[in-house]
């Protein structure tokens, strides 16, 4: 009984059984590298050039909150960075001279209990307080959109086209070895299988796994990516593939229900938690929310202080205002209440705990293990982030050996296409999706290929038996922009 | 205290000496105090202290009372995030340290990071960590010509920022206390003295050479000249290496038809990067093992040169070291040529002058960008390709083996793949100990640091 390419799950640290796992994509991976991924450099030009006018309109803005007394001083202390007649602008980029006037001139979140850096000097400018602070003064929002901006023009919309190399149209590229109807710039990254603690690939020079989705400047960067012309962009990406690997090795019965009877997994939790019996009840901010924070924060140790914050975060992008009896003691008793509707995810989390105490290590499925050396630390707080990490490990770890098989199921699939003349290759792993560009015509055959070879991962090599207690599920999707977009 | 002061000091910071008795075995040498040392005016006292007091002292049969500790540099200069300058080293070291390690006369000093470590210039941190170096007297400057051993170890602090630093920094303090105890000796190179590193000439060597099947898979190595193969090499036992070039065709279509037999595939050390040369030389195609993967599963360094000393005990030049002189000596000959080209190429702009005409001749641009590079080129640390790619002076010589004499290029060449061969066999080992052993067996019930023998009754299932 093994899954595709020989691999077990033997349920206990089996370091020969990850020799073989970690093999099995590097032809994909050899592949990706080589052919990088398409990107239209006018869209990238055009990006930075408005995100630079965005830059300078909000510099201005956020300036106009200085009190007019005190600019002379930013600027003084900015370097010379105001520019010569057209007024007097406050330095964005620089932490110092945010905390001076969001804290001391204009007094943001007074009487609460701030953040303050590492070195403990001033009050911290971080993104994650700023975003607790959103709603408390018009400027905060303002200044966390000049830093997007800033962060998307100096890694993306600059960078990209500098290094992007063009691959020219005829029968066999110098670059990728295949042939191209026109010429067109593409982006090498270097892909990884040696950087994380829990096996998932990685990606630099440039990293292309963490373009930003969640807001609407960030998917507009990854609009930049394009198939080639006459090809199509195509992606496949896993169905809460934590949340069923939690199920799985849980077994928590209600968990296990849900997932097998194909129900929507946050809906469910929500009418459980609130009692509601009519699913068209359920409301989206109100009620879905915190259960989905819940289900997918719950492998990474979220804590109430932690929900709460996802909870601001929820509320700030829907442009809600937080309910006053949204505290954190609300969040405490929401995640105990979570924990009673999957009694055995108590148990799950216990029992990582317990491997992390008594072995010092936590395992995946697979049999990757990842010490947990934090449990013989003098100071709970480092404790605390180990067991945090000896629960979410085996989870995520177990996602990505899962993954990793699942490419080579897709590769091997590839090579066989290829052979029979399609032009088709797979383009960029990002944890769980898997983006792919193929010749017009056969987008839709591709994404089928991806989602049943992707969602058998986890079935017997031989017998096809699925090797996991509730169904996997893939969703596959064809850029119909053709550009690479992600709901 | 004001006597104690250096001339680095600035009025204010207090003063933290050392803690501990004296004389004593072993002398503990950290950064600088934090916070609450200073605040307390006794050395390791926060956070990193009670870490390194209850987590690390234990694991080498060590306790506060048993142990010397002190700073590099002995006021908070600088606050808690800025690792002292060197002039601080120099001036607050060089003022207390020698006087400090007479007094205690320590067989062993530890040199906790990066900052203590830089007191013994032949110790580097990455590759020494957990590895007791012996030094003579001419070691270090700052011991007073003390001579005896010295054991780099991460600073304890390292543990509390990124916390997957534990497990070499627990690895390191327990082997240290073996060390200490005489069950553990630094691994030795035994293949040193008879290497056996050359270049195929012949079809006939290369035929000879495989048949001798020691390895199930063939170590291989590959070096490139720019995005071009140079030369592959392959290591048929420890401490034998070959190279065929990547221009004998003869020999490598030779060898593509010969390593299948008997082998299961080639041993690689980062097998995505090797295996593009590999199939560029016309020789890919095998199943493949990776040497660095192993290492990373097993949650050890990366780097073949840091693996080869740690694990094997053969010191490795680094390519920067073997490829940079030459290269660089290659780039200032293309520059000065590019320079006299130049300066061949001015324009000439005629003047009058009240009694004669007189021609000048104006630097261009490049010219004035290849004199600047040029005068800078000596330099020990200047880039001088990064300098010339910015000013756009492109097309010259890159870094390449191929600069390299014979002799030198050969023997480095064929090390990597020799190396390979003997980390697979220690990676295989080290696999097996792991999860070789019975759960408790190694004493009280508990099993050691490294060991992943896991009862059975606490699989997953």
């Amino acid at each position: 009984m093994s899954l595709y390419g020989g691999i077990e799950l033997p349920g206990h640290p089996c370091p020969e059984n990850v020799r073989r796992l970690d093999l099995l994509p590097i032809p994909q991976i050899r592949r990706m590298m080589r052919m990088g991924v398409g990107i239209d450099k006018e869209w990238l030009w055009e990006l930075g050039s408005k995100l630079e006018s965005r830059k300078v309109e909000l510099r201005k803005e956020i300036s106009s909150y200085v009190p007019p007394d005190k600019l002379e001083e930013f600027v003084s202390s900015s370097s010379g960075e105001g520019e010569g007649g057209m007024g007097l602008e406050l330095n964005v980029e620089s932490a110092e001279q945010v905390a001076t006037l969001l804290f001391k001139l204009l007094g943001v979140g007074s009487g609460r209990q701030l953040k303050r850096t590492k070195s403990g000097k001033r009050v911290s400018t971080g993104k994650k307080q700023l975003e607790t602070l959103k709603r408390e003064h018009a400027i905060v929002p303002l200044i966390l959109e000049y830093r997007e901006a800033s962060k998307l023009k100096n890694t993306y919309t600059d960078r990209l086209p500098e290094i992007a190399r063009l691959h020219p149209r005829g029968e066999e590229c110098l670059i990728c070895g295949r042939p191209h109807r026109e010429d067109h710039w593409r982006v090498h990254t270097e892909i990884l299988t040696t950087r994380t603690d829990t096996g998932r690939l990685a990606s630099k020079s440039p990293n292309l796994q963490n373009i930003p989705v969640r807001t609407v400047l960030g998917r507009e960067v990854r609009k930049a990516f394009v198939p080639q012309p006459g090809w199509k962009l195509v992606a496949a990406d896993y169905s809460q593939f934590e949340l069923r690997l939690l199920a799985h090795l849980s077994r928590d019965a209600n968990m296990l229900r849900i997932f097998r009877e194909g129900g929507d997994i946050h809906l469910a939790t929500a009418m459980r938690a609130f009692g509601i019996d009519d699913p068209k009840k359920v409301d989206k901010i109100l009620h879905r929310a915190p259960c989905k924070n819940v289900n997918f924060g719950i492998a990474y140790g979220l804590t109430y202080l932690g929900l709460y914050d996802l909870m601001a975060l929820t509320h700030a992008t829907a442009g809600v205002p937080v309910p006053d009896w949204l505290d954190e003691a609300w969040c405490m008793e929401f995640i105990l209440k979570w924990f009673e509707l999957y009694p055995q995810c108590v148990e799950y989390f216990e029992l990582q705990h317990y491997r992390a105490k008594r072995y010092e290590i936590v395992w995946t499925m697979c049999g990757r293990v990842r010490p947990v050396p934090e449990v013989r630390s003098v100071h709970k707080r480092i404790r605390e982030a180990g067991l945090r990490q000896a629960g979410n490990m085996p989870i995520q770890g177990s996602q990505a050996d899962i993954f990793k098989v699942g490419m080579a199921r897709v590769e091997r699939r590839l090579v066989e296409w290829r052979a029979a003349g399609v032009g088709v290759e797979a383009l960029l792993p990002i944890h769980d999706e898997l983006l792919v560009e193929v010749e017009e015509g056969w987008e839709d055959e591709v994404k089928t290929l991806l989602e049943w070879e992707m969602g058998r991962a986890m079935h017997d090599g031989q017998t096809g038996e699925l090797r996991c207690r509730v169904p996997i599920l893939t969703e596959g999707k064809v850029m119909e922009e053709d550009r690479w977009t992600k709901e | 205290m004001d006597g104690d002061r250096c001339a680095a000091c600035e009025s204010g910071c207090r003063f933290v000496g050392g803690d501990g008795p004296e004389p004593c075995d072993w002398l503990l040498i950290g950064e600088k105090p934090g916070r609450e040392e200073a605040n307390r005016g006794r050395p390791f006292v926060g956070d990193s202290g009670r870490e390194t007091d209850s987590t690390y002292l234990g694991l080498a049969g060590l306790s506060r009372p048993d142990v010397r500790i002190t700073n590099t540099v002995k006021c908070r200069l600088g606050g808690n995030n800025n690792a002292p300058t060197a002039k601080q080293v120099r001036s607050c070291g060089l003022r207390h340290i020698p006087g400090e390690v007479e007094r205690a006369r320590p067989q062993v000093i530890v040199l906790l990071g990066a900052t203590a470590c830089g007191l013994v210039p032949k110790v580097e941190l990455e590759r020494d960590h957990g590895y007791p170096v012996w030094i003579g007297s001419e070691d270090s400057e700052f011991f007073g010509g003390w001579e005896g051993w010295v054991a780099p170890m991460y600073h304890p602090a390292a543990g509390l920022h990124r916390t997957g630093m534990m497990t070499p920094m627990l690895e390191d303090w327990e082997r240290v206390g073996r060390w200490w105890g005489g069950k553990w000796r630094a691994p030795a190179d035994e293949n040193i003295a008879n290497v056996d590193y050359k270049v195929v000439e012949t079809a006939g060597e290369l035929w000879e050479d495989l048949k001798d099947e020691y390895y199930e898979y063939l170590p291989v190595d590959t070096e490139r000249d720019g995005s071009r193969p140079w030369s592959l090499q392959y290591s048929t036992r420890p401490g034998r290496g070959r190279l065929i070039f990547a221009d004998r065709k003869d020999l490598l279509e030779q060898f593509a038809a010969s390593v299948a037999w008997g082998r299961s595939g080639y041993l690689l050390h980062n097998a995505p990067q090797d295996m593009d040369m590999l199939e560029a030389m016309g020789v890919g195609g095998m199943e493949v093992r990776d040497t660095m993967q192993e290492a990373h599963q097993l949650q050890l360094p990366q780097s073949l040169k840091t693996l080869g000393w740690r694990l094997l005990g053969v010191g490795m030049r680094s390519w920067k070291e073997l490829v940079g002189p030459p290269s660089r000596q290659k780039m200032v000959t293309w520059l000065v040529e590019e320079w006299d080209r130049e300066t061949e190429s001015r324009e000439c702009v005629t003047i009058k002058l009240k009694t004669r005409e007189k021609v000048l001749r104006r630097p261009t641009q490049r010219e004035k960008d290849l004199k600047r590079i040029l005068s800078h080129a000596g330099k020990d640390g200047y880039d001088v390709w990064g300098k010339a790619g910015e000013a756009g002076i492109v097309g010259g010589p890159i870094r390449s083996i191929a600069h390299v004499g014979l002799e030198e290029a050969v023997r480095y060449a064929c090390q990597d793949a020799d190396v390979t061969g003997r980390m697979g066999e220690e990676l295989r080992k080290e696999r097996e100990r792991r999860v070789g052993g019975v759960w408790g067996e190694s004493g009280e019930g508990k099993g050691k640091w490294g060991e992943w023998n896991v009862r059975e009754e606490d699989w997953d299932r």
